[in-house]
């Protein structure tokens, strides 16, 4: 073991117990139920109840004509007898061109006019899945395909040349439309970025222009080794955010700077504080007692004293299992995140510490998974088969882990011991889609969890395009908050039925 | 001479199972333009949907996915998000019926993102 100068004060915890997620109460108390954090989502009437529902559907190969896209339903329509007419595909295209300050096929005169570029062309409707991008060819021209819809936010940025962003929101396309977005040499916004001492931060640190607006982000320019930085734009005002490459640790921070043509240019220096990283060493184990081996991990800044900016490490134990970091002084979240396996024998685990100079950690061992064994019912306790039902991790990679019920309406599931969302999905519509918090797995390992399906709120109707029914359909039911309500289908007439939990 | 008799010879048949429909279709590209969700339906002439094990994983990389089950069992799903680690990958989903036969479908995967 090595020497530790360390403060190391919080022990590990699970995540359940960290977390902001606050469960609503109102279980169904069950003699024979698993007690406290087994508890249903709140579906009692709330001012705060969804008034919209978003379908996102993705089509499948029985509608190849179709792009992913979202519909949105309002409160004020029958939700039981709905015809939604998906939006058919228009294709527009375009060649994209740019300023280019030393031409090298035609040296005329530098910059006399654009020259066709590489880049990224985006049309995408914010909050939806209606979209695409495309990269251009090496002559800059593009083509996509995308839903009739409006509203569009289309955005061009250069891949290679640092030329301002191209942004047009609120845009609606047509079949067959030619766009040909032209990105000027725009103005210059520049700056320094150091430390208190003068110092620069070497290699692998990036700034990027971001549009406060549409929240658009230009393309990745390196700060070089001087400290110094140029990126371009276009009047107006600017955020921009700096950032180190993932594994190392440069806070991310965000700054705003407003550039004029009169002006014709702005300046914007970051003063980093004074970065004095310091190694921290150690050993995870994984629940059998073995090194863990190339585990990723996850470093999370909590406080890092007077040091401004954001900060996330991410890195991977050694072969041997040994962390082996840079960090700041500061307190610090750690995540250790076994790749996602059904079969394995690890749960991710999160614990926090103080550091106060070079340190090693305590020997870190994986907790083991748990065994669940659950029944799910209806209103009147029968059992319910065919509910397949889907635990998700809260936090860390969010892995779902999954099972079917049986005839009895049973089921057994091998999940981590980490607070887990669960989702439970009845085959047919009689019962609704119901969520269950369990944020303790393991106060519930001796004793069968008992789940009800709620009664929910019918959903009902059919996907079509023209007179043509949508085949086998995946329609994910997402509500205003942007949270996955459940997840339906369409059958061989482009029907779909699903009972949810929502208030109207 | 007396006759052998032999007693008629049965043989046990497995059918593997179909996917009938997938998100992309087979044979295109999965374009990682944003987060998104591939699927595909099965189905099994000789066993139940239910019974039916799903493996979702990006090959080269050896990841497995996690995934979520369709409602009645009908297919799988698992959501994808922007990652320039899958850039020039291959999603793959094997189908299998718990009877050693299984039926697989794979998308090459084109993730588009600024600045890659």
């Amino acid at each position: 073991m090595r020497t530790s100068a360390l403060a190391l004060l919080l022990a590990c915890l699970p995540l359940g117990a960290c977390s902001n997620y606050e469960l609503a109460t109102g279980m169904d108390a069950r003699a024979d139920t698993a007690e406290a954090d087994n508890e249903a989502s709140d579906t009692g009437a709330s001012s705060d109840s969804p008034t919209l529902l978003r379908l996102d559907v993705y089509p499948s190969n029985y509608a190849d004509d179709l792009e992913n896209q979202s519909q949105e339903l309002d409160y004020r329509d029958s939700w039981s007898d709905l015809s939604i007419d998906l939006d058919e595909t228009i294709t527009i295209s375009g060649q994209v061109s740019g300023f280019d300050a030393s031409p090298y096929i035609d040296i005329a005169v530098p910059g006399d006019e654009a020259e066709p570029l590489s880049a990224t062309v985006r049309a995408e409707i914010p909050g939806y899945i209606t979209g695409a991008a495309v990269e251009t060819d090496e002559d800059g021209f593009w083509e996509l395909t995308l839903p009739a819809a409006d509203d569009y936010l289309f955005s061009v940025i250069a891949k290679e040349a640092n030329l301002p962003m191209y942004v047009l929101p609120s845009t609606s396309f047509a079949d067959g439309d030619v766009v040909n977005p032209v990105l000027d040499y725009g103005l210059p916004i520049f700056g320094l970025v150091q430390q208190s001492d003068g110092s620069t931060l070497g290699e692998d640190t990036w700034v990027r222009l971001v549009d406060p607006e549409t929240g658009v982000s230009g393309p990745a320019v390196a700060v070089d080794d001087s400290g110094h930085y140029m990126l371009r734009a276009a009047e107006g005002t600017w955020l921009v955010h700096l950032e180190g490459e993932g594994h190392r640790y440069v806070p991310t921070r965000t700054e705003t700077v407003s550039v004029t043509e009169e002006e014709g240019s702005a300046r914007l220096d970051f003063d980093m504080g004074q970065l004095e990283p310091t190694r921290v060493y150690g050993e995870i184990f994984d629940a059998s007692g073995e090194s863990a081996s190339y585990l990723p991990i996850r470093f999370t800044a909590l406080d890092i004293g007077d040091v401004p900016g954001e900060l996330v490490i991410e890195r991977e134990t050694t072969r041997d299992g040994e962390i082996d970091v840079q960090l700041l002084p500061g307190t610090w979240q750690l995540e250790a995140l076994p790749t996602f396996d059904p079969e394995g024998e690890s749960s991710p685990l999160l614990t926090t510490f103080e550091l106060t100079g070079a340190a090693t950690l305590p020997d870190i061992t994986l907790p083991g998974r748990v065994e669940l064994e659950i029944r799910v019912v209806d209103q009147s306790d029968g059992p319910v088969q065919g509910v397949a039902i889907a635990a998700q991790e809260r936090g860390f990679d969010e892995g779902i882990y999954t099972t079917v019920t049986d005839t009895n309406g049973e089921a057994r599931l091998i999940v981590p011991n980490v607070a887990l969302d669960v989702r439970l999905t009845p085959p047919d519509a009689t019962l609704a889609i119901t969520k269950y918090g369990l944020t303790d797995p393991a106060a519930h390992a001796d004793a069968t969890i008992f789940w009800d399906l709620a009664q929910g709120q019918l959903i009902q109707g059919i996907l079509h395009t023209d007179d043509e029914p949508v085949q086998y359909a995946v329609v994910q039911l997402v509500d205003e908050y942007d949270e996955l309500v459940g997840t339906t289908t369409t059958n061989a007439d482009g029907q779909f039925k699903a009972r949810v939990q929502l208030d109207r | 001479m007396g006759c052998f008799h032999w007693p008629p010879l049965i043989l046990e048949t497995n059918v593997a199972p179909e996917i009938y429909a997938s998100n992309p279709s087979a044979g295109e590209d999965l374009i990682l333009d944003r987060p998104t969700v591939a699927f595909v339906f099965a189905s099994d002439e000789d066993d139940p949907p239910e019974t039916l094990d799903y493996l979702w994983w990006v090959e080269g990389a050896g990841t497995i996915l996690s995934h979520d089950i369709l409602p009645d069992s009908a297919g799988s799903s698992v959501t994808l998000t922007v990652d320039t680690a899958l850039h020039d990958q291959t999603l793959r989903v094997r189908v299998a019926d718990g009877k050693n036969d299984s039926v697989e479908l794979s998308w090459p995967i084109q993730v588009v993102q600024e600045g890659l």
